[in-house]
């Protein structure tokens, strides 16, 4: 049996996503809002003896315009080789969702419709009616619940029928519609260049449309996905069919409209035939209610900040145990470690290099950073399903429009907290490609779940310099007014590149505001904590582990007798001063490229000069160590700006170069954020050092 | 005097009764008279199912009172006021 393909496309926060975990049993992470999937999803499905595979596509509104990410879903119906298409709908707004299933019902006729949601609509007092639906719409259509997995075997089912199901069986589809006449005419040319590249003629269609809409660059990388070798041919094609359009009076924003409006018409009707309203919504007043008070112009803001400094002050009190417990039973480790390798007959320089050098750095890293972030990133993660992030951005916008960028970034922004590098793939929902390289470029500038702990711990250490006792509420204060800083400097610089390389005005923004969903707390904690810690783990083995070998050599191999890295420390040390920091402490935010999770680890171990981390993860042996070596809480202050501001971590870079296809953009992503950190240590150490402060 | 009458006859309203979308008042029900704004917004309101003939209602601003939201086909739409304003709209005719 040839294996069997299935997408899943529909519009955006429908479910999709749940609906693929239910049924392919993975865990792609899922959210409350529009456009938390970019990208592409693959998994297979059991059915029977057999199994199938499953696509999940980027949502879409519509197959003909979007954003980067709604086209590539357009374009994998379009290109790609699958069997049967799920389009899945919302049952609260089943009337625009219905359109992308008649669209792509224009592709395909293996559409399978599913109605997700339908425990929110009975909620809202709608009940729909599936079969009368089917009967209208000439496809099959199955009502699920993807989140409690109800109809999902089902919808399961009924795809496998649709994919094995003949392509001329059924007699004729009532919803496979063909253009108008007029239209068709216009497209002629292109499409009968299409004819080699993709056999059905309902497919051509549509192509041929959209390379006519399209813009000069869209066109060649829709072109490039055809097939590279018929360009010259494509092209000619296209002026033919610009011609002809220009003959027919028409532009191609009306043949989009005469078409998307016929199939919202349709959908329309079809959703009028088969809803059924049996009562008064009375809860989606009442969750309007929050709505107005999350975005009221007295409470919004407040409330916005109120949520930060209580997400920041329950990390901070949570790690505490779980930090003091990890590091004593990972440094109890090291020394069984080292038995066993010496009990291998190991020369005492590996021994050391394994144990002290790699194993000890990674110890260090989790001991210190992975209780905070398994506290932040569940947490965050229930914000993000509870349906607050959009909030943000609405609340938000008026700010980002000042700046000439758009709304949306806010998303982007809080996706960065998390990780950078996700942010910054995340930036696809954003339309326009000039605010969307505004908010790639920027995005660096949000401290990531890396250098969140350590913002945090130097904190802590400023106010231990100072000679005070670090109150958590008052870090958590603090650690959300350093997040603030960072999104007026993001503000700023957009301010600043709209003005010069990115010269433009601010285009369009519609946001959705999803409804408030009840997350599943246990769920959202397990597995974020799970895929988190796994994460982390995997990172710090791959990255901790090598760097702490290198640091290991690098702090041991010696030249004049003094260790390589003294050597750098000491070259780099009057700029370091410049900051506030010192020569060390540059050289761990360098040598701290690969990960931001180990750049204390090593400033600790180049200060001991003993060739390998200290065993202590401890604040108060930490601070004495650092106290000792001159710190004074302006060095702390000024490593914790710099921590905020400096060049992002090389998977960020990889993936800046990637989004945006030029080293030069990924270079000013890089020069961005140094250049704040330099500017702001030095003028705080200036002014420390001018009030005769330290 | 002509063209205005004429572009209101074509419209079958009166022309005082057309407003801008920004302009509405809180949990009226509107219908939608005609989007003139630029093609790429027009074709994302369109998609997002806010289109002539489309009813619509204004909730509530945001925390700077710009963007507001609006409710469209079951789904709440936050939309700038820049861009509201380019959406004209009626109210609904009691029936």
């Amino acid at each position: 049996m040839k294996g069997i393909t299935a997408v899943l496309c529909g519009n955006p926060n429908v479910g999709k996503s749940t609906v693929f975990n239910g049924l392919t049993g993975l865990r792609q992470h899922t959210g409350n809002w529009a456009g938390k999937t970019v990208e592409s999803a693959k998994g297979t499905v059991g059915h029977g003896e057999g199994e199938w595979t499953l696509i999940d596509l980027p949502g879409a509104y519509s197959l003909i315009s979007g954003s980067p990410d709604e086209l590539a879903a357009s374009d994998y119906l379009l290109l790609g080789d699958y069997d049967a298409a799920i389009v899945v709908c919302d049952a609260t707004c089943l009337a625009r969702s219905l359109v992308l299933a008649l669209q792509t019902a224009r592709l395909t006729r293996k559409t399978v419709v599913c109605i997700n949601l339908v425990d929110e609509a009975k909620r809202h007092g709608l009940m729909i009616d599936p079969n009368k639906l089917s009967a209208m719409l000439g496809m099959p259509v199955v009502c699920a619940c993807a989140r409690s997995g109800q109809g999902l075997s089902e919808l399961a089912e009924a795809a496998y029928q649709t994919a094995v199901m003949q392509e001329d069986a059924g007699g004729t589809c009532a919803t496979m519609q063909r253009m108008p006449a007029e239209v068709r005419t216009v497209l002629e040319p292109l499409e009968e260049a299409l004819a080699t590249v993709v056999p059905e003629a309902s497919k051509r269609e549509i192509l041929a449309l959209r390379l006519l809409c399209a813009d000069r660059d869209q066109r060649k990388a829709l072109i490039a996905a055809c097939d590279p070798s018929k360009s010259v041919r494509l092209y000619a094609a296209l002026e033919a069919s610009a011609c002809r359009l220009k003959t027919s009076g028409f532009k191609t924003e009306e043949i989009c409209e005469m078409l998307l409006s016929s199939d919202h018409a349709l959908a329309e009707a079809a959703a009028s035939v088969c809803i059924r309203q049996n009562q008064t919504a009375v809860n989606t007043r009442q969750l309007r209610q929050a709505d107005r008070i999350l975005c009221s112009p007295i409470t919004g803001i407040p409330l916005m900040l109120l949520l930060l400094v209580l997400l920041f002050y329950i990390t901070l009190v949570g790690a505490n145990a779980p930090s003091a417990w990890l590091s004593s039973l990972l440094m109890g480790f090291e020394q069984v470690l080292a038995g066993w390798l010496t009990a291998l007959h190991l020369p005492p320089w590996a021994v050391a290099a394994v144990a002290h050098g790699m194993y000890r750095s990674l110890a260090w890293v989790v001991a210190v950073m992975l209780p905070p972030m398994a506290i932040f990133f569940p947490l965050f993660t229930l914000l993000e399903d509870l349906g607050y992030l959009p909030r943000i951005a609405f609340n938000m916008d008026r700010c980002f429009r000042g700046c000439k960028a758009c709304g949306k970034q806010a998303l982007c922004m809080c996706m960065g907290l998390g990780c950078n590098a996700v942010g910054v793939t995340g930036c696809r929902i954003i339309r326009s490609p000039r605010e969307r390289l505004l908010a790639i470029l920027t995005n660096a500038l949000i401290p990531c779940n890396g250098r969140l702990p350590l913002i945090l711990l130097l904190i802590t250490l400023v106010f231990q310099a100072a000679g005070y006792t670090a109150d958590p509420l008052l870090a958590a204060v603090i650690l959300a007014a350093f997040l603030m800083l960072s999104v007026l400097l993001t503000l700023l610089i957009c301010r600043i590149l709209s003005a010069t390389a990115l010269k433009g005005m601010s285009s369009t923004f519609v946001l959705e505001l999803p409804p408030f969903r009840m997350p599943k707390v246990g769920q959202v904690i397990v597995r974020s904590m799970l895929d988190r810690t796994i994460f982390v783990l995997m990172r710090a083995v791959a990255v901790a582990a090598p760097a702490g070998l290198l640091l290991w050599s690098l702090g041991n191999v010696q030249i004049c007798g003094i260790p390589v890295l003294a050597h750098a420390a000491g070259w780099l040390d009057p700029f370091g001063r410049l900051l506030g920091m010192d020569g060390v402490i540059l050289l761990a935010f360098i040598l701290g490229l690969p990960a931001n999770e180990i750049v204390l680890p090593i400033m600790l171990m180049i200060y001991l000069r003993q060739g390998s981390l200290t065993e202590a993860a401890n604040v108060q042996v930490v601070s004495q160590i650092l106290a000792k070596n001159g710190w004074t809480w302006l060095t702390a202050a000024c490593t914790a700006l710099f921590a905020l501001f400096h060049w992002p971590c090389s998977t960020t870079l990889l993936t800046i170069r990637k989004e945006t296809g030029s080293l030069r953009w990924m270079a000013l992503a890089m020069w961005i954020p140094t250049a704040a950190g330099f500017c702001l240590c030095a003028t705080l150490a200036g002014l420390a050092r001018l009030l005769g402060a330290v | 005097m002509g063209a205005a009458e004429v572009r209101c006859a074509g419209k079958g309203c009166g022309m005082q009764n057309v407003f801008p979308l920004s302009l509405a008042q809180a949990n009226q029900q509107l219908v939608v008279v005609s989007v003139d704004c630029e093609p790429s917004l027009r074709s994302r309101l369109c998609d997002l199912g806010l289109a002539e003939g489309s009813s619509v209602t204004y909730l509530y601003p945001s925390a700077f009172g710009d963007p507001c939201a609006y409710l469209v086909k079951g789904a709440v739409l936050g939309i700038r006021k820049g861009d509201a304003e380019k959406i004209l709209c009626r109210k609904e005719e009691e029936v």
